[in-house]
């Protein structure tokens, strides 16, 4: 008996509802219906040429149609239905490697979805799940990179250099470090604690703003601690994060704060910070309710207003940011019109202790990826600022400037946090 | 005419009667003539003569099993597919218990190249004998040809299985996952099969995709 050999597949389409109806029984419905499924595949038509196999195998005991409607689902984007195909396919005679193959592409695709999704625990449930069918699927072994570890502890220090000044009220320079630690537990809790080293150096007479001033004949120093610790709470669409604040400055008494954070969305929500802290002349709040949107997985948007009451008055400023993410490096810039004292930015953690009114400013971070696991960093920060005198005093406009270099250190190898 | 001649003529003509009928007599063959003849005529590669000797024995004995039967073989040696498929079916009807002109009738089905015919003429088959080797063999072929490459590649897998010797059913398979495009495992079955068949074309045709 010779087969003859042929070259591209070609058949005949058979299309009718399921078998023995319309005088049709199974064979009629099998005669060239792999081929017109090949067809259809190629033109697109996905779901059709599943449905085809469908039609004239049913629940199949062929290994090759079982395993060629998986196919089919997977591509459809069917991925759990794919991957009991999949296994049942591996029940059938002729079953061979190839069913393993599919079940780990499958459970890689729901790994990346739940990534989409935010949900790293799942994700990383499912690349698990891949690699168990195919050790060596590397777009698994990719996406648990990207997943992250469960438990991540990071730290970043940082030098700065700041600079002030003030039409009437002098110039005056300082150096801080600053050290944070964020440790994340699980998918779900996080800690964080943070210590900022503050040292004005300026000339005797001058103000910077955070306390009473000295003769002007010789330059005085000051200086700051500041401390940060909170925690948070977090899943996919929620997270609730909770700071206590303390600064203490060899010029005033130790002044004690909190801070806190909720947001409910994923790739856009809405985010509230809120602050307080209690300074000598009174209590100061802050809530900066913002909405924002990652519109691509490189970019993200937010705009929002501050408002903060002190025994000031009350201000409120618009504030706005972007954030963007190329491999390896990631800038954020933020920036606001409107009058702000004493900014609390949950996300550094960092407050501006000035006893002026910041008008306009912004700031931004450059993070460049030496290795999976170092960053090295650049930041600065502008801010307008008008001096708070007394009533008829002259008004005093200046200039608040710091510029940070800095590296961080993570033991996630490829997770980033969004 | 005399009356001398009158008797001469009624004489002869009698004779010439009685003669007639004796010669005719004479040369009438048997059934079992007619059948020896037709194997005679088989063998010398004459079908179509063989088949008319059917015919006369049809004629003479009238219809029956074996005449269907072996009408319908040499119909399909001379060629006549059509004529063939319908003396196998005759002898079917004749025999309703027999897988013999079943399976015969899938010989026209298969050199006629009706594919769809042959299939439910192989199931035929295969109802009265579930294994029987050669229906399975032909119907994995049919569904071949109707383009079922899964369920022709499930059959030739098992009668390879069964048969492991015989290559026309692991060229069948080689085929069948060729046209599923799994290259890469027929080529390896071809391999196997040139390996031991050096020359088979099939194979040999399967290793230049």
């Amino acid at each position: 008996m010779r087969l003859l050999p042929l070259g591209l597949s070609i058949a005949v389409v058979i299309s009718a509802s399921p078998a023995r109806s319309q005088g049709q029984d199974s064979s009629d419905l099998r005669a060239g219906a792999w081929d017109q499924s090949v067809r259809l595949e190629q033109q697109g038509k996905l779901a059709e040429a599943r449905d085809l196999l469908r039609r004239g195998w049913g629940a199949s005991d062929s290994y090759y149609v079982t395993l060629r409607v998986a196919w089919l689902t997977l591509q459809l984007g069917q991925a759990r239905e794919a991957i009991a195909l999949y296994k049942h396919a591996q029940t059938l005679p002729g079953a061979g490697p190839e069913t393993n193959a599919g079940i780990a592409s499958a459970w890689t695709i729901i790994g990346f979805q739940e990534l989409e999704a935010g949900d790293r625990a799942k994700a990383r449930e499912a690349f698990q799940q891949a690699l168990e069918a195919e050790p060596q699927n590397a777009e698994a072994r990719r996406g648990l990179s990207l997943s992250g570890d469960e438990m991540v502890i990071s730290a970043e220090l940082w030098a700065a250099f700041v600079r002030q000044s003030l039409e009437r009220g002098g110039t005056w320079n300082a150096g801080a470090g600053f050290v944070h630690v964020p440790w994340k537990l699980d998918d779900t809790w996080q800690l964080r604690a943070a210590y900022r080293y503050f040292q004005t150096v300026q000339p005797e007479g001058s103000s910077n703003g955070r306390g009473p001033r000295a003769p002007a004949s010789t330059f005085s120093s000051t200086h700051e601690h500041e401390i940060y610790a909170g925690g948070s709470v977090r899943n996919p669409w929620l997270g609730l994060e909770l700071m206590g604040i303390i600064i203490d400055s060899s010029e005033v008494d130790a002044i004690a704060g909190q801070g806190a954070r909720a947001w409910i969305g994923n790739r856009y929500g809405l985010s509230v910070e809120q602050g307080a802290f209690n300074r000598p002349l009174g209590w100061s709040h802050q809530v900066l309710p913002s909405l924002y949107v990652w519109p691509s997985d490189h970019v993200g948007l937010s705009a929002g207003v501050r408002v903060t009451s002190d025994a000031a008055g009350d201000e409120a400023s618009g504030v706005a940011g972007v954030s963007v993410v190329a491999g390896a490096v990631q800038a954020y810039l933020q920036g606001h019109v409107g009058t702000e004292r004493w900014p609390l930015y949950l996300s550094t953690p960092s407050v501006i202790v000035l006893d002026h009114d910041l008008e306009v400013g912004g700031r931004g971070t450059l993070m460049i990826g030496l290795s999976d696991r170092w960053s090295l960093g650049i930041q600065g920060h502008v801010e307008g600022i008008r001096a708070r005198l007394p009533p008829g005093a002259p008004e005093s406009t200046g200039s608040y400037l710091s510029l940070s270099l800095g590296v961080q250190y993570t033991s996630d190898s490829k997770g980033k946090e969004p | 005419m005399s009356l001398h001649i009158r008797s001469l003529l009624y004489v002869s003509t009698l004779s010439a009667c009685l003669l007639a009928s004796v010669g005719a007599f004479a040369q009438e063959p048997s059934v079992q003539d007619l059948y020896r003849t037709s194997y005679q005529l088989e063998a010398s590669g004459n079908p179509r003569a063989a088949v008319e000797k059917m015919r006369l024995i049809r004629a003479k004995a009238g219809a029956s099993y074996f005449v269907s039967a072996r009408t319908a073989w040499l119909l399909y040696v001379a060629g006549d597919f059509e004529a063939s498929s319908a003396a196998y079916r005759e002898a079917a009807t004749a025999a309703p218990q027999a897988i013999e002109p079943r399976l015969g009738l899938t010989l026209p089905l298969m050199a006629g190249q009706k594919w769809r015919d042959l299939e439910r003429a192989c199931r035929d088959v295969l109802r009265m004998d579930a294994n029987h080797a050669m229906a399975r063999a032909r119907l994995a072929h049919a569904l071949y040809m109707v383009g079922n490459y899964p369920d022709s590649a499930a059959l030739y897998r098992k009668l390879v299985e069964e048969y492991p010797a015989e290559l026309d059913h692991q060229t069948g398979l080689g085929w069948a996952l060729t046209r599923m495009g799994r290259v890469a495992e027929a080529k390896v079955i071809f391999g196997k099969v040139l390996a031991v068949s050096p020359d088979n074309a099939n194979a040999k045709s399967g290793m230049t995709l």
